[in-house]
């Protein structure tokens, strides 16, 4: 088990991670988290990325996010190591951690139990604490360091929703950033903070349509504030809310065992429709990236939720095209009372 | 008196009602609507411009949908022709749960409302197949007149592709073959009416409610109900169906179900059940 020898030695601190991991473990042994995902989407050169990985032979009916990890390791090698959410994200990104391997990067694989078993995830996360040796009470003082910046994003989603207060956009933002926290929680909570005590001063977005996003982040741009032109407003983003494990949970396994986006549908299901009634929203948009296996989980939110759904396909990243604009304000304009 | 338009593809649809119970309908071509009216005046005065020559009054309530909605003037209110189509059908048929299909000029549509609200919508709008313009192009192809095309329904032959132009190619095989013309016309009607079924089927079971010109095809009604194997739902007035829904802009849907019962001209037609004959083509055919 080559993947299982401490990597103390290792010079890089950046520790690439292609999905959401406990990234408390990261922090405790003095390593910076970096969310290739987010490096990819905020290139400006993320369409050139996905080219360039195609170039080299990666499929064109592939995920783009797939193609777009690959080629923002290329372009940050400082990276030399990844940590891979090879169960409860999605196959490819098995292959594509292969492709790695082969390259000379060091992959360490982390593994949600589909079954949400305690047990297993418990022996995953330390196998995890092992490859980094860090122990667990190092781990809890982080996670206690951690929960006030936790606590300030569930306050600014509650500023979102209830307070009204607060941009889709900038409520996208904050979220889907917690998942690394842009490898520095010091300034990331600053920048937090500032945000948070800047909202008094705010007056009430008025919007006429309420939303929720469900699904992966969109790969396009343009997304929140066009629908704001429109008179709709996003008070609800699903799985960078979850990104910021807002269950809290008791311990560190227990707050992993709440965060839905990794096991199967029916918790996301059960999380998104208490969104809707807590937060009175008028319809869904459900975002799905072209060919990904969460495409089929569309059938049955759609049989378990009984709100209307707008089902949006991203493919590469772009502004968003005339044909989704069109469906956007289709939507947003049969919403309207 | 609000004024409702759909500026569609083939047709301009204008309505203009001060009860709700009976309406000044005016039907034009869209091009000749472009060419002819559009044009004149400035962008102050179009609307009216057009309205007067038109021989109605300019409104203040004046809403627009239809692929060429901006083109009355910025100021004019436009809407999309989802929610347009959403109210006018509500209002036409006075149901609260149901599938809308609007088949247009060159793109269809399909909603899914229940209890009052649009739950989910589709659209075709990169391929005409299974549209009115499809079925004029075929007509065109065949050299036959489109009303005689429609009236075809027996022993449809199977046209597969579901791509305008390679149907065409695939009609052309069908001469070749000497397959009687009455069958292909068939045919045509009937790939029309899978098209549909195909957009429909996740809804299912709710009534299906048919607007837009391609409605008036009863050969595609005809073979559509056999499919559904039930009635199809076709409004009064089917191909002003969005403009009547554009004059119902800012009344409220507790309004326009209050509206909708009280009209008996509003009832909606039942067309094209034929019952016993849906043995005849599978589901999935």
């Amino acid at each position: 088990m080559k993947n299982l020898e401490p990597l103390l030695e290792e010079k890089a601190k950046s520790i690439g991670i292609t999905s959401t991991i406990p990234v408390e473990v990261l922090f405790a042994a003095g390593r910076v988290p970096v969310d290739l995902n987010n490096i990819f989407i905020t290139s400006p050169q993320a369409a050139a990325w996905v080219e360039e990985a195609e170039e080299e032979g990666f499929p064109r009916t592939l995920c783009s996010w797939i193609k777009g990890i690959y080629a923002a390791l290329k372009h940050r090698p400082e990276i030399q190591t990844v940590i891979a959410v090879t169960q409860g994200d999605c196959s490819n990104t098995q292959a594509l951690t292969e492709i790695l391997v082969h390259q000379g990067i060091k992959v360490i694989h982390f593994n949600y139990p589909y079954n949400r078993d305690p047990a297993l995830f418990k022996k995953n996360l330390e196998e995890l604490m092992g490859h980094f040796g860090v122990s667990w009470s190092k781990v809890d003082r982080i996670r206690k360091r951690i929960s006030p910046v936790r606590k300030k994003l569930a306050l600014l989603d509650r500023e979102t929703w209830k307070g009204n207060r607060v941009h889709g956009w900038e409520n996208h933002l904050f979220l889907v950033n917690s998942s690394d926290f842009k490898g520095d929680l010091g300034l990331y909570e600053e920048e937090l903070t500032q945000f948070l005590d800047a909202l008094a001063d705010r007056a009430k977005i008025p919007e006429t349509v309420r939303l929720g996003y469900i699904g992966i982040p969109p790969i396009h741009s343009g997304f929140y504030g066009f629908i704001e032109q429109l008179g709709g407003r996003v008070v609800f983003n699903e799985i960078q809310r979850q990104f910021s494990l807002p269950g809290f949970g008791n311990n560190l396994i227990q707050q992993y065992l709440d965060y839905t986006y990794p096991y199967d549908i029916f918790g996301r299901i059960k999380d998104i429709g208490q969104a809707v009634e807590e937060r009175k929203l008028d319809g869904l948009i459900h975002y799905t990236q072209t060919f990904c296996f969460r495409q089929v989980q569309d059938l049955l939110i759609r049989k378990q939720l009984s709100v209307p759904i707008l089902t949006l396909e991203g493919d590469k990243p772009r502004p968003i095209d005339n044909r989704t604009r069109f469906r956007l304000e289709a939507f947003i304009d049969v919403l309207r009372k | 008196m609000p004024i409702g338009i759909d500026l569609g593809s083939r047709f301009v649809k204008i309505v203009q009602t001060s009860d709700f119970k009976e309406f000044k309908k005016i039907r034009l071509d869209t091009v000749q609507f472009l060419t002819q009216r559009v044009k004149a005046g400035s962008e102050k005065t179009k609307h009216a411009l057009i309205l007067a020559d038109l021989g109605l009054r300019p409104e203040k309530s004046l809403v627009v949908t239809g692929y060429g909605k901006h083109l009355m003037g910025e100021k004019i209110k436009a809407i999309t022709e989802i929610r347009a189509h959403f109210r006018g059908a509500c209002f036409q048929t006075g149901l609260k749960d149901f599938i809308l299909v609007e088949m247009g000029g060159q793109d269809s549509k399909v909603l899914w409302v229940q209890d009052k609200k649009v739950m989910d919508f589709q659209t075709n709008d990169k391929c005409a197949a299974g549209t009115g313009r499809y079925l004029e192009n075929m007509a065109r192809l065949l050299n036959i007149n489109i009303r005689k095309l429609s009236r075809k329904i027996e022993e449809p032959v199977q046209i597969n592709n579901t791509c305008a132009i390679f149907g065409e190619t695939e009609i052309i095989g069908f001469l070749m073959d000497q397959v009687p013309l009455e069958r292909i016309c068939a045919g045509i009607n009937d790939s029309v009416s899978r098209r549909v079924i195909q957009m429909i089927r996740r809804y299912l079971p709710f009534p299906l409610v048919l607007c837009g010109g391609v409605a008036l095809n009863k050969g595609v009604v005809t073979l559509l109900s056999r499919r559904y194997g039930q009635p199809i739902i076709i409004p009064e007035e089917p191909q002003f169906n969005g403009a009547i829904g554009c004059c119902l802009e800012g009344v409220s849907m507790e309004k326009i179900y209050e509206s909708s019962k009280k009209g008996q001209s509003q009832q909606p037609r039942n067309l094209g059940l034929l019952k016993g004959k849906a043995e005849g083509l599978t589901k999935d055919s």
